[in-house]
């Protein structure tokens, strides 16, 4: 079987605050035929993590890349392309 | 699922950045770059221009320092002005605690149907035929509304078989359950104050956040600055509202400088045991059923409604509990309470019961400006001490939940998930039958209880799952039901 895609979601206070929060039903929308191949998980930080920095929290990092103002359409977007690259019948 | 909102957003980032200046004693001498730092010239404006931005960003600071936009004496005066007041203030605000920014207002229409170019100007014409003030004309081969004739009544919407006709609400009229908002002359809201309830739904539903609440952020920071001590009063719905455990919360509040932490879910515990014993006495005399009296914004909403009156719990919240305790232990500290809604602070500031209140919102906020990091603050405690029933009222079902592990026989509970104009119709007419099918009814304003309060972080589901699992609480699927609402 392929390398789950890991989620990788910044818990750090600050993308938390801003607007992290919303992501934390972020498993509960992964439809149930893509849950056995991707792995969720809470960090402290990515990079771009930075307050005065260029990106825009919240933060995911899907298999390494970076989404800024994740939403979790956004995510699933992410995810559902690297799956259909690892081809995966969606 | 939740959406994410810029007026949210800014509104967090005002409150990060006035914080941060306040903790560092840079308020006044930097406040007013604020504006140009989130609004540099180089951005795309959000509205007509950079510069209405920045004047909108400057009206917004004014909550967030505590002081009402109403209360504009001088257009002239700046930020820092106003954060010259707000830090020589002694006492915190009075008055009331939501402010509406004018200017960042955008007077939604009140003439909530509109004609879209999808109208094919079809020959069955049946919006206009339909229409029963016949407020609906042909323009160039095209329907549109006159909306000094229009009633709002939706038919069009419904005859057209196109779907070229949309509802447009006013967000902030939409969402507010007893019609507390109106319009001025220049259709900006305005709240009506003595029909508000401060649910803070508007706060929220604005796409514009031109609602705001006004905050005491400037005088807990000066407190606990200070050589005062300052108390941190902790509401249970806290608990689900940053990822991390309760202790690593405890920890972090500490490391802002309160010099403790208090669960109000200990005065719960009171609250249970007295609700309890007031129940079982009022249906040993009769009464067909009793409400909670926990929720501060039901409690506003009871005031206005006469028959409901005799029903209500008169045990004392956990607050109550919590202060009485605090002030016989800790005579000349000053109690912060944190607070998932703007209800909650109004009965502190009313009841004169904590001195001070810090939304969760605001707290958030508080803890970026300070560079805490909560969820690697460690967790030097050895838990809670409040039982999972106490800590329970966070959630909607939660207090029934509580008195029904009592084991009091005939007990039979039931919840009002969510106030809305349906429910307040529903309790109206069951106080005024004064019988009911339950006899004893939970009433949280919030849908899903105060983890989903109107300054909270978290989503409801995910902070009561947390909840759940590190207090083991009865959470949202607590089996208490709920109250069946009578379709129209």
């Amino acid at each position: 079987m392929a390398d789950k895609i890991l989620v990788e979601i910044c818990v750090g206070t600050y993308a938390w605050v801003m607007g992290g929060s919303k992501l934390a039903d972020l498993e509960e929308h992964i439809p149930s035929e893509w849950r056995s191949f991707v792995e969720v998980k809470g960090v402290i930080s990515l990079p771009g993590c930075d307050e005065e920095g260029c990106l825009k929290p919240p933060f995911v990092a899907v298999d390494g890349k970076i989404i800024e103002s994740a939403t979790i359409p956004l995510v699933l977007d992410e995810i559902r392309r690297r799956l259909l690259s690892k081809g995966i019948k969606l | 699922m939740a959406f994410k909102s810029n007026a949210i957003l800014t509104r967090r980032e005002v409150m990060r950045r006035i914080s941060g200046l306040a903790l560092k004693k840079e308020l006044v001498e930097k406040i007013d770059r604020i504006v140009l730092t989130m609004r540099p010239r180089s951005n795309v404006p959000l509205r007509c221009c950079v510069y209405k931005d920045r004047a909108v960003l400057q009206y917004k600071m004014m909550p967030v320092l505590g002081i009402a936009v109403e209360e504009e004496i001088d257009e002239l005066m700046r930020p820092k002005d106003y954060a010259r007041v707000a830090l020589q203030r002694q006492e915190p605000v009075k008055g009331a605690l939501l402010s509406v920014v004018g200017e960042a207002c955008s007077s939604c229409p009140q003439t909530n149907y509109l004609v879209t170019n999808v109208c094919q100007g079809c020959e069955g014409r049946f919006c206009v035929l339909n229409c029963p003030k016949k407020a609906i004309e042909m323009v160039d081969g095209y329907a549109r509304i006159k909306s000094e004739d229009c009633i709002n009544c939706g038919l069009c919407k419904k005859a057209c078989p196109f779907h070229a006709i949309v509802y447009i609400p006013v967000p902030c009229i939409e969402t507010c359950p007893v019609e507390a908002i109106g319009k001025d002359e220049l259709g900006r809201a305005v709240i009506d104050h003595s029909k508000c309830i401060l649910c803070g739904r508007c706060i929220q539903a604005c796409p514009y956040g031109a609602i705001n609440e006004r905050s005491h952020l400037l005088d807990i920071i000066r407190s606990i600055q200070s050589k005062e001590e300052t108390i941190a009063l902790a509401a249970p719905s806290l608990a689900g509202q940053f990822r991390a455990t309760y202790p690593q919360l405890k920890t972090a509040l500490l490391r802002l400088g309160f010099n403790g932490v208090e669960e109000v879910a200990i005065g719960a515990e009171e609250t249970i045991e007295h609700e309890t014993a007031e129940w079982v006495e009022r249906i040993e005399k009769g009464a067909k059923f009793m409400t909670t009296s926990c929720c501060a914004s039901w409690m506003n909403l009871v005031e206005k409604i006469e028959e409901v009156k005799p029903y209500v719990s008169e045990t004392p919240t956990p607050l109550d509990y919590t202060v009485i305790r605090m002030r016989r232990e800790h005579p000349k500290a000053r109690l912060v309470f944190i607070s998932p809604c703007v209800a909650k602070k109004a009965e502190a500031v009313k009841h004169r019961s904590a001195d001070l209140v810090l939304s969760v919102e605001e707290l958030g906020t508080l803890f970026i400006a300070a560079g805490v990091e909560v969820s690697q603050s460690e967790s030097n405690d050895s838990g809670v001490k409040a039982s999972s029933g106490a800590w329970g009222f966070a959630t909607s079902g939660g207090v029934a939940s509580a008195i029904a592990a009592k084991g009091v026989d005939g007990f039979n509970p039931v919840r009002i998930n969510g106030i809305s104009a349906s429910t307040i119709k529903q309790i109206q007419q069951t106080a005024k039958r004064g019988e009911c099918d339950y006899n004893f009814i939970e009433v949280m304003a919030c849908e899903g209880g105060c983890v989903n309060g109107c300054n909270t972080l978290n989503s409801a589901t995910a902070a009561s799952t947390q909840m759940v699992k590190e207090l083991g609480i009865p959470g949202l699927k607590c089996g208490i039901p709920e109250w069946e609402i009578a379709k129209k």
